[in-house]
């Protein structure tokens, strides 16, 4: 009988505790649910604050830097506005024939293809501009390498942007001789040595596309084919 | 008959009347008895007397000659007053076996089984039994020694065992006044300030005066009973009488002590609780006791803590043991009775669930807890945060508006004034390198071509073979934040009126190679490979032939050189796009074999 009696007394004490432990689960839960809210938001909010710390930060540090560089700004901002730091191929359609004449050579069609890919982009890449690359060759025939090499001495001063020359080939096809120099004395120039030139090509693009739209239709120029 | 003790308020009693001989000590200390209430039914063989106990204190205690209805019906009325206490048995009657026996040495994991094998077969199955784990021998096979313990199931037993079962309290078992008196002693041992290590008598003898058992004396050898008698109560109650009828029990008791190995020289403390009348009157010198312990139950009582026990008066020992032995958090043998089983299991799974579901709900609170806590705390750092938010974004459109106000794009600017200085840095162009080269090309050399590149890393040259005795120069590495770009430029050299002298060919070869060298300090210098080929077959020839007339021979068999005719060398140059600042003249060590210290053939 007594054990009857505590068998029901165990299920009972089951059933109430069974009961107690639910609800204070159910507020224990509760509690972690808005507990883990809480701790979301303050992990958001502290980001957020942070964020905005981080951006007025920097943008107080560049502001400090553009008004220490404000003379290169202005530089950096006339060629930009001149397109003197973009890829601006119409200027180089003139050069090179400023070049031919010049260096008394001919050149085959300057050829370059986009390679902005390869660049890094930690280092050539800002929020509203970027550094673009084409790489580029052309082929030459001339009558001294020295004026080979004046031009590209000149190329690297008028080429907007910058550029870097990563090969260059020169071979002298013939020896000079009498009948040569007569040549050139009649015609004014002679395909004595031939070769070709290879470049890297860097110019700031804008990341903007509308800007770089009108970038691009400002460069636009007619070019001559030789 | 039903005898029930009314609490009287207990009078001062002289620190004489207790012991005849206490050892004083700083470190003695009170006797812990358990809290709560329970109740406690001291059974003998001439009543039984239930006593409520509350922590340390008798509340109530009853008296009844035998277990009959009537008397039953008292007891229960009385534990009505407390259904959740639950009840233990005392028992102090005469049908209990004491056998005391050795088992052989295994290992104290397999001993119990042992044990309750024995039991089973050297006592009846309806016996109530357990035993006594003495100890092992120190000497020879260290048998195990353990004494079994059985209380026969009597009628009157039954009877009280049925009244335990029919009541709501939870039966807390049985324990016997003989075996528990080992932890009693042990407790008064620690209330007297003796120390575990101390010195103590190898023999004790505790004799209790009780009602409802009669003379229980009890004999412990090393702290552990190995001996126990009961004598029947005397019915005149001269105390002198009483006395004498008590010391010859306990010199019989010592006849017994005596088979045991009994010798008065290796100590004996008697301990004896009998009226303040009987305890003047027994005279222990006789035993050859060593220390005599001798206690009112009223003195005992106060020794122990235990308020509403006994009264100054009082004659017997019974509820002060009763009290004593339900109080004690240990108990010696506790001795389950198999009818209980069922309802103590029930018991148990009660205490673990009430067990489980206490730390579950602590545990619960306690996260709960924890959890509100960081709430609280989160929410006054979220306001503190937000109030941060606010003011730094304040401060950004202060800024803003600042930088507005001069007319300037400031990420603009910026991004264009770091990807300009970037673009400076794009150098690549052969001019340095032209400019180098120029004076090492003079006539009679012509240069026929140039190929230069640049490389990102170093270019692999076939053969990585300098001239013959040319020393090769490794390129430096280049400087952290330095240009680590590399180039590699292959020239064609004409030499004139050289055409098959293979000697001359790598002489003046091997002083274009130096020439260069010089001028061009890190950078390595290599020669065609067809001509290396050339040298070393004509070293090797020079070798076997031998001396000057090997070398008339290969200046006879050369082809006299027409003033025209022009041989074509190639020359690579490895070395850093980024010219290394010049080097000092080479040394001698660095000058080839077959050229002299000035480098000229």
């Amino acid at each position: 009988m007594k054990h009857q009696l505590l068998k029901k007394r165990l299920i009972l004490e089951s059933a109430v505790a069974a009961g107690v432990l639910t609800v204070l689960g159910g507020l224990t839960y509760t509690l972690q649910s808005i507990q883990e809210e809480k701790s979301s938001a303050k992990a958001a909010l502290e980001g957020e604050v942070i964020m905005v710390s981080n951006e007025t930060n920097g943008l107080r540090e560049k502001y400090i830097r553009l008004q220490n560089n404000q003379e290169l700004y202005q530089t950096v901002l006339n060629l930009y506005n001149a397109d003197m730091l973009s890829h601006n191929t119409g200027i180089l359609s003139v050069k090179f024939r400023e070049y031919e004449d010049r260096f008394n050579l001919h050149y085959r069609a300057f050829t370059s293809q986009r390679a902005t890919e390869t660049l890094d982009p930690a280092k050539y890449q800002r929020k509203t501009n970027i550094i673009a690359l084409r790489e580029g060759a052309f082929e030459f025939k001339a009558i001294s390498d020295i004026d080979i090499v004046n031009m590209m001495k000149e190329m690297k001063k008028d080429f907007p942007g910058a550029i870097s020359f990563t090969a260059l080939r020169m071979t002298r096809e013939n020896n000079v001789n009498d009948e040569i120099l007569r040549t050139i004395t009649k015609e004014g120039s002679y395909d004595l040595i031939s070769g070709d030139i290879r470049i890297r090509w860097y110019a700031i693009e804008p990341t903007d596309p509308e800007e770089l739209k009108r970038q691009s239709e400002s460069n636009k120029r007619p070019r001559r084919r030789r | 008959m039903v005898l029930k003790f009314t609490l009287k308020k207990p009078q001062n009693q002289s620190a004489q009347q207790t012991a005849r001989s206490e050892p004083s000590s700083s470190s003695a200390r009170t006797f812990q008895g358990r809290r709560g209430a329970r109740f406690v039914l001291f059974l003998g063989d001439e009543g039984a007397i239930l006593i409520h106990l509350r922590g340390k204190s008798v509340i109530s205690r009853h008296f009844v000659p035998d277990a009959s209805e009537q008397n039953l019906e008292e007891f229960r009325q009385a534990m009505q007053s407390d259904s959740k206490a639950p009840l233990m048995m005392v028992i102090d009657s005469m049908d209990q076996s004491y056998v005391q026996q050795t088992l052989p040495p295994v290992s104290s994991l397999g001993v119990g089984k042992l044990i309750k094998r024995r039991l089973d077969r050297d006592f009846g199955g309806n016996d109530i039994k357990g035993a006594l784990v003495l100890g092992r021998e120190k000497t020879g096979r260290k048998d195990w020694n353990f004494m079994m313990i059985a209380q026969e199931r009597s009628p009157q037993l039954n009877l009280w065992l049925d009244f335990a079962e029919s009541l709501p309290n939870r039966f807390e078992g049985i324990r016997l006044v003989s075996v528990e008196v080992e932890q009693i002693l042990r407790e008064l041992d620690k209330i007297r300030g003796i120390k575990k290590k101390d010195p103590k008598p190898e023999w004790k003898f505790f004799v209790s005066h009780n009602k409802v058992g009669g003379f229980r004396q009890v004999i412990l050898r090393h702290g552990r009973m190995v001996l126990t008698r009961l004598a029947q109560p005397l019915a005149d109650a001269n105390p002198e009488v009483v006395a004498g009828s008590i010391e010859q029990e306990m010199l019989s008791t010592i006849e017994y002590m005596k088979r045991l190995s009994f010798n008065a020289q290796s100590g004996l403390e008697v301990v004896l609780i009998a009226s303040q009348a009987i305890k003047q009157a027994v005279d222990c010198r006789k035993l050859g006791a060593s220390t005599v312990q001798s206690y009112t139950p009223y003195e005992l009582s106060q020794k122990f803590g235990i308020e509403g026990a006994t009264q100054p008066t009082d004659q017997f020992g019974d509820v002060l043991l009763a009290a004593l032995i339900g109080s004690n958090r240990k108990h010696i043998l506790p001795l389950d009775v198999p009818q209980f089983k069922k309802v103590n299991q029930y018991y148990q799974l009660l205490t673990i669930q009430r067990l489980v579901a206490s730390l579950m709900v602590v545990g619960m609170l306690g996260l709960s807890m924890m959890s509100a806590i960081d709430i609280v705390s989160m929410d006054g750092d979220i306001e503190k945060l937000t109030g941060d938010k606010a003011a730094n974004q304040r401060t950004l459109t202060a800024l803003r508006e600042e930088i507005k106000r001069t007319n300037l794009d400031v990420e603009k600017a910026t991004d264009l004034i770091d990807l300009y200085k970037q673009l400076g840095t794009e150098a690549g162009d052969p001019f340095e390198f032209i400019e180098k080269l120029k004076p090492l090309i003079t006539p009679p050399l012509a240069l026929k071509s140039i190929d230069w590149q640049i490389s990102q890393t170093r270019p692999a040259v076939g053969g990585e073979t300098s001239a013959p005795g040319a020393a090769a120069v490794a390129p430096p590495m280049a400087a952290p934040g330095q240009d680590s770009r590399w180039i590699l430029v292959n020239l064609t050299i004409e030499l004139p009126g050289l055409v098959s002298d293979t000697q001359k060919r790598i002489v003046v070869i091997n002083k274009i190679i130096n020439d260069f060298g010089a001028q061009l300090p890190g950078y390595q210098i290599i020669a065609d490979k067809e001509l290396i080929e050339q040298a070393k077959a004509f070293e090797q020839n020079r070798r076997l032939e031998g001396g000057r007339a090997s070398r008339n021979e290969s200046e006879s068999q050369a082809p006299t050189a027409s003033a025209d005719a022009r041989v074509e060398e190639r020359i690579t140059i490895v070395g850093p796009l980024v010219m290394p600042a010049a080097r000092p003249p080479a040394t001698a060590a660095q000058t080839p074999p077959g050229a002299n210290a000035a480098g000229t053939p």
